[in-house]
């Protein structure tokens, strides 16, 4: 019987999971809103709750769970300048700033959209691709994560070409504080000047909260009337307003451009959806015009970094289902799951159990339709403390971003990171240094270094070797391409500007 | 001015980093790049960069003094500009600080949170007592339940009597 029967008829006799897919979004866009609340940790509270579910129907809500926690992040992002999950970074870029100009209703529709979108292309390239797909993320060895990495690294040059070599200042800077701690190749201690707490590294959580949510509350406090900007009633409502066919149509390479990356990067094991949504946004300033824009509110900004990140969310269970490996640390506590419920991910997985991988690919197609309607509602709650005065919401965000980053690894360095980040970032803000390269360092710099080095001794020293392999030769040429673009773009808007 | 001293507050910490990238173990028998080879290099990009900033940063405070004083915009008539601001800034660190570093861990979540949220919106200008109170014991419990008793994430309870206080809740 054909896959797809099997799973309307499943979901005919059991409507219930219908339910428990809307209450797992639900949940996940709760999550993924509040700091120190990630889906990662959603799907690990509720697995026991789901012992009691029928085991499809425990795994649709975990999977729709997950791609809820994708989006709810980009809301107090846009809103807040509060990355609620660390893929939602990238949003506060762009979406921010258009917050801040009255333009936060758009900036979420066009978030919502875009996640709608990105989460119902990745569950199309699922249901159609999954096991060809697989194969090719299992070609991908040390040289082809560094390429990618490196991709993502090399929109530094472009980013803010109005303080260009401060950019890349900053973004440099990120990358050692990446290099801090134990050095996973050879154990050696890293720059932790004596600092036993530095042998951990220092996680980007902290510093995302504190350069973004902690610096914002000083920033307002310095402000006459702490910042507020009081713009008209229906645009202090916060209507999300859904953009237009017509609309949507203008940014429609944004939005392809940021599915295929999400997806492609989501079906890579160990990357996850954070990766992705950086790439994406490098990409986007690398290949959009006026470059200089970005960071000021840019539509683009936060289109394709939203498709991204539920896009990798739906590409991650592509080598869940077909390979049994998990695209990313959330799908590896999806497979705990399914492992408790006696189900066994891998390749017999798609002809054993055709009617619940069949029911999974239709339930997230509900799910990435369910999160257009109730997103909307969801910001409405959320929009609505925009009418909140500031002397009341600056208490709240600085508990929750003290607590949230506590709660991440019940560390109280962890919240000493995020203070010093705060002030940090509130000197950057003031002398004209863009925060938005320190994080993308910080996020990718690992990511490079530990394949770097892992591709050298795969080929004991042959550099050549290493980066003519077909897929890191590729984005070698695009990475350094752009890295050029960047550099030489920036040093001519420099001296235009100094005359 | 400022502009400059962060540049070269960068630039310090680059040539630091490039100091300390020396030393680390060969890996391998120098088959392999030891752990300071990565930073090393960045590093070195990274004075580059924080020297040429430093330069445009001079060119640009060289340029601001060719102008009179009479002819340079005055800090009071930026946007946004308040007088008290900076330190209701200052206050703001403070606060934060001995919340995050010092209240959170000795005193406990709940005494230190029972504490921090009416000084942070008094310090920035709210009166009204029944919000002051009402958002204090609200944020408190509501974060009590979903980190302590959902979650079972053990919030610091403190030492001491303020250890006593937290057990009350969690």
């Amino acid at each position: 019987m054909n896959g797809y029967s099997l799973a309307f008829q499943f979901l005919a006799e059991n409507p219930q999971a219908i339910l428990f897919t809307l209450l797992g979004l639900l949940i996940g866009l709760t999550f993924g809103a509040l700091p120190g609340l990630t889906g990662t940790a959603g799907v690990a509270i509720f697995i026991p709750l789901t012992y009691s579910l029928e085991p499809t129907i425990g795994v649709v809500m975990l999977a729709s769970l997950y791609i809820g926690s994708m989006f709810g992040g980009n809301i107090t992002a846009i809103l807040f300048n509060t990355p609620g999950a660390p893929e939602a970074a990238t949003i506060t870029f762009d979406g921010y700033p258009m917050a801040q100009k009255g333009r936060g209703g758009e900036a979420l529709g066009y978030s919502v959209g875009a996640a709608t979108i990105g989460g119902i292309f990745s569950t199309v390239v699922l249901a159609l691709l999954a096991p060809p797909l697989a194969k090719v993320a299992l070609k991908f060895a040390a040289p082809e994560y560094f390429a990618l990495a490196f991709l993502g690294i090399s929109v530094i040059a472009s980013l803010d070409t109005k303080s260009f070599w401060k950019s890349m200042s900053i973004g440099l800077i990120g990358l050692i504080l990446a290099a801090v701690g134990l050095d996973p190749l050879s154990s050696s201690s890293r720059f932790t000047f004596g600092v036993k707490d530095l042998a951990a590294g220092i996680g980007f959580m902290p510093v995302i909260i504190g350069m973004f949510a902690i610096s914002e509350v000083f920033a307002r406090a310095e402000t006459k009337n702490l910042g507020v900007i009081k713009f008209g009633d229906e645009i202090n409502n916060v209507k999300v307003r859904l953009p237009a066919f017509t609309e949507w149509w203008k940014y429609k390479v944004s939005l392809i451009r940021g599915s295929v990356i999400g997806v492609i990067i989501g079906i890579l094991p160990g990357i996850g959806a954070t990766t992705a949504s950086f790439v994406a946004y490098s990409q986007e300033v690398q290949f959009g015009k006026d470059k200089e824009t970005f960071g000021t509110g840019r539509i683009e900004g936060i289109v394709s970094p939203s498709c991204a990140n539920t896009a990798a969310a739906g590409g991650a269970f592509v080598p869940l289902l077909s390979l049994g490996i998990p695209g990313s640390s959330t799908a590896a506590v999806i497979i705990g799951g399914m492992m408790i419920h006696g189900i066994r991910p891998g390749p017999l997985m798609m002809t054993q159990q055709a009617g619940m991988v069949y029911t999974i690919f239709v339930t997230m197609f509900l799910a990435n339709v369910f999160m257009l309607i109730f997103g909307i509602a969801a910001v409405k709650v959320f929009g609505a403390a925009l009418k909140i005065d500031y002397t009341i919401m600056a208490p709240i965000i600085t508990v929750l971003c003290v607590v949230g980053v506590f709660a991440l690894s019940n560390s109280m360095f962890d919240v000493v990171i995020m203070f010093v980040s705060g002030i940090v970032g509130y000197f950057f803000r003031k002398f004209g240094y863009p925060v938005a390269p320190l994080v993308i360092g910080l996020v990718l710099g690992s990511i490079a270094e530990e394949n770097l080095r892992r591709g050298f001794f795969m080929y004991h020293g042959d550099l050549i070797g290493m980066f003519t392999r077909p897929i890191t030769l590729v984005l070698m040429i695009v990475s350094i391409a752009s890295l050029i673009y960047g550099i030489v773009n920036g040093t001519q808007m420099g001296r235009k500007k100094s005359k | 001015m400022g502009h400059m001293i962060m540049s070269i507050v960068i630039l310090v910490f680059g040539i630091i980093i490039f100091g300390n990238s020396f030393g680390f173990p060969a890996l391998q028998n120098g088959a392999l790049p030891d752990a300071g080879v990565w930073p090393r290099i960045v590093a070195g990009i990274l004075i580059v960069c924080s020297v040429l900033a430093l330069i445009d940063d001079y060119k640009k405070w060289k340029k601001s003094k060719e102008i009179p004083d009479s002819e340079k915009p005055r800090k009071e008539d930026a946007e946004g500009y308040d007088p008290k601001g900076r330190v209701r800034m200052i206050g703001s660190v403070i606060i934060l600080g001995l919340y995050s570093m010092v209240g959170f861990r000795y005193m406990g979540f709940v005494t230190s949170t029972l504490i921090v949220i009416p000084a942070i919106m008094l310090w920035l200008g709210e009166r009204k007592w029944l919000r002051i109170v009402l958002l204090t014991v609200i944020m408190t419990l509501l974060c009590v339940f979903i980190f302590c008793k959902f979650m079972l994430i053990p919030l610091p309870r403190g030492m001491g009597i303020f250890r006593n206080i937290s057990l009350l809740f969690y």
